[in-house]
């Protein structure tokens, strides 16, 4: 059975007076457990609509959605949201606005010490977290004084104290410098590896370049999934979808187009490799 | 945009008294100026005086700090002793006596008191409640102390969460005024001139943007809290348990002895007084 899964889910904002605005139509698809994926789509294609919808703010107007093996719907108690938040975290795009605390360690304590746990228990986790994150040295730092990438990694150690087994990443490098954004990209990285399902909802082509599938949002519908290879190989699709793939992918599909087979690639060093092959296999 | 702000006026050195139990930071200061209410004879407004130059002693908070929180009540200081004095009548013979003023000896003896007791309890509450203690340990400890009666947890917890908030988000929205004001002072706005009305209605254009940033900040803040399972106190526990050490019970024993010594005092009269 899959972790999470949509069937058909559909949204709209009430824009009053009657009108509404179609945000999501029919939005399907399944994501596997310890998978590691990455929602891409233009500005207005839904996927911030999908991350509410995910992180259980908004609630679809019809359709159904399942986390963690539970189905989302009115007669869902207390106690069963709280065990799907904890299962599921969620890492927001400003880090301002989700660091409750005033001291770094303080603040990964808070979702821990709302599950109720024993003092000693916290403490380990939040040590664990802290490493996890590579934020060493930085326990009693105040969060204001600290670079956006290292609130960042405070928000998602946070998280990561409450041992989720799905963490979702919400527009969160967004707000970062390149540096900032690499840290983190390392971190949802390792996170993976370490088992848990990542979900990198991101407008970043590169970010989602990093991901095992890709799902793509377009105008509100489910347009495809797909490896980044298969994504960023498709011109179609990327122009249909409006998406902005890297550089480097556009100039290899650019050049397969105009007859030098040079294969798929991505990442700079993945496509100058590729090309580099391409020229050897010439000579 | 790193800001210089300092949540209350916390000095960072180490002390008995910084590390003091926040409960018994609490408990000890009521019983302090429980007793500097008692006072009423010279000899326990002297033993007043005396302890909490011992607290200031012990705090190793500099003494000039101390005097910036007592120079902001200065004028109201002076108020006080000269309304005591003037204001002051009896039926024993006028010190001195000039037009509609009397003024005499024991007036002038009672004002004084007052003066020490106010100037004594501003110092030291200051000194227990703000240059010794963040305002977050604070709320921690009130949350704490009404941990025990049940129906009051609840409502405490909020409050407490609520004002932890509250002081978190200050240097963020200081941030932001400061944002708003640079943005407005570049579109045009003039908020240092003109008359008091028109900069009055001048400061709705950094009012209005810094309610709107701080209601979108708050929105996203109770997702984002609610996403890392907060519920309310129930059932929530703390990473640090407040513990009560030895040196706290010294303080205390400290803070009973003064309260003995001013009830003693009280009886003993130096020159009648």
């Amino acid at each position: 059975m899959s972790y999470i899964k949509a069937e058909n889910l559909c949204f709209s904002y009430d824009l009053g007076e009657g009108k509404k605005k179609k945000a999501l139509e029919n939005v399907s698809f399944e994501i596997e457990k310890g998978q590691y994926v990455a929602i891409v789509g233009r500005n207005g294609s839904g996927k911030s609509t999908l991350a509410k919808i995910l992180n259980l703010v908004l609630e679809p107007d019809s359709g159904k959605l399942t986390l963690a093996g539970t189905e989302i719907n009115d007669s869902i108690t207390d106690a069963q949201l709280l065990d799907i938040r904890r299962r599921v975290g969620v890492v927001f795009q400003n880090p301002d606005n989700q660091i409750i605390a005033t001291v770094v360690e303080e603040d990964i304590a808070f979702g821990p010490e709302n599950l109720g746990l024993p003092p000693e228990e916290i403490k380990k986790r939040v040590k664990t977290a802290i490493e996890a994150v590579g934020l060493n040295g930085f326990e009693r730092s105040e969060p204001s004084r600290l670079s956006g990438g290292q609130k960042q990694r405070v928000a998602i150690a946070g998280v990561f104290a409450m041992m989720p087994e799905c963490i979702i990443f919400d527009e969160s490098t967004a707000m970062l410098d390149p540096i900032g954004r690499r840290d983190i990209m390392a971190i949802m990285k390792s996170l993976s590896q370490k088992g848990i399902t990542v979900i990198n909802i991101t407008h970043l082509m590169a970010e989602a370049a990093m991901a095992d599938r890709i799902l793509v949002l377009n105008k509100g519908h489910f347009e495809c999934s797909g490896t980044p290879a298969e994504i960023f190989s498709d011109t179609d699709l990327i122009k249909r979808a409006g998406l902005a793939i890297p550089q480097s992918a556009e100039l290899v599909n650019e050049l397969r187009r105009r007859g030098y087979d040079v294969g798929f690639g991505i990442t700079p060093e993945e496509c100058a490799g590729k090309i580099e092959e391409y020229y050897r296999s010439l000579l | 945009m790193h800001n210089s702000i300092t949540l209350g006026q916390y000095y960072p050195v180490k002390s008995p008294l910084h590390s003091l139990d926040g409960r018994m930071r609490i408990f000890v200061t009521l019983i302090y100026m429980i007793m500097a209410f008692v006072c009423n004879s010279a000899a326990s407004f002297l033993m007043l005086a005396l302890f909490s130059l011992v607290l200031i002693f012990i705090s190793r908070v500099p003494f000039g700090v101390i005097m910036k929180s007592i120079r902001a009540i200065l004028i109201i200081l002076l108020i006080t002793f000269i309304m005591n004095v003037f204001f002051y009548t009896s039926d024993a013979e006028p010190l001195f006596e000039w037009w509609i003023f009397r003024l005499y000896t024991e007036g002038i003896v009672k004002a004084f008191m007052m003066a020490v007791r106010i100037t004594a309890l501003v110092a030291v509450s200051c000194l227990m409640m703000s240059y010794t203690a963040t305002p977050i340990d604070i709320t921690h400890s009130i949350e704490a102390i009404f941990e025990p009666i049940k129906f009051l947890r609840e409502p405490i917890h909020s409050f407490s969460m609520m004002m932890f908030i509250a002081l978190r988000f200050i240097p963020t929205l200081t941030d932001d005024t400061d944002r708003i004001l640079t943005a407005q002072k570049s579109r045009g706005a003039d908020l240092s001139e003109g008359s008091l009305f028109a900069r009055i209605r001048n400061l709705t254009a950094i009012m209005i943007p810094l309610f709107v940033s701080s209601f979108r900040r708050a929105d996203e803040l109770a997702i984002a809290m609610e996403c890392r399972c907060y519920h309310g106190g129930e059932g929530r526990t703390r990473m640090r348990t407040l513990h009560y050490r030895a040196s706290d019970f010294v303080i205390l024993a400290l803070f009973v002895v003064y309260a003995a010594a001013v009830v003693w005092l009280n009886s003993i009269k130096i020159f009648g007084y």
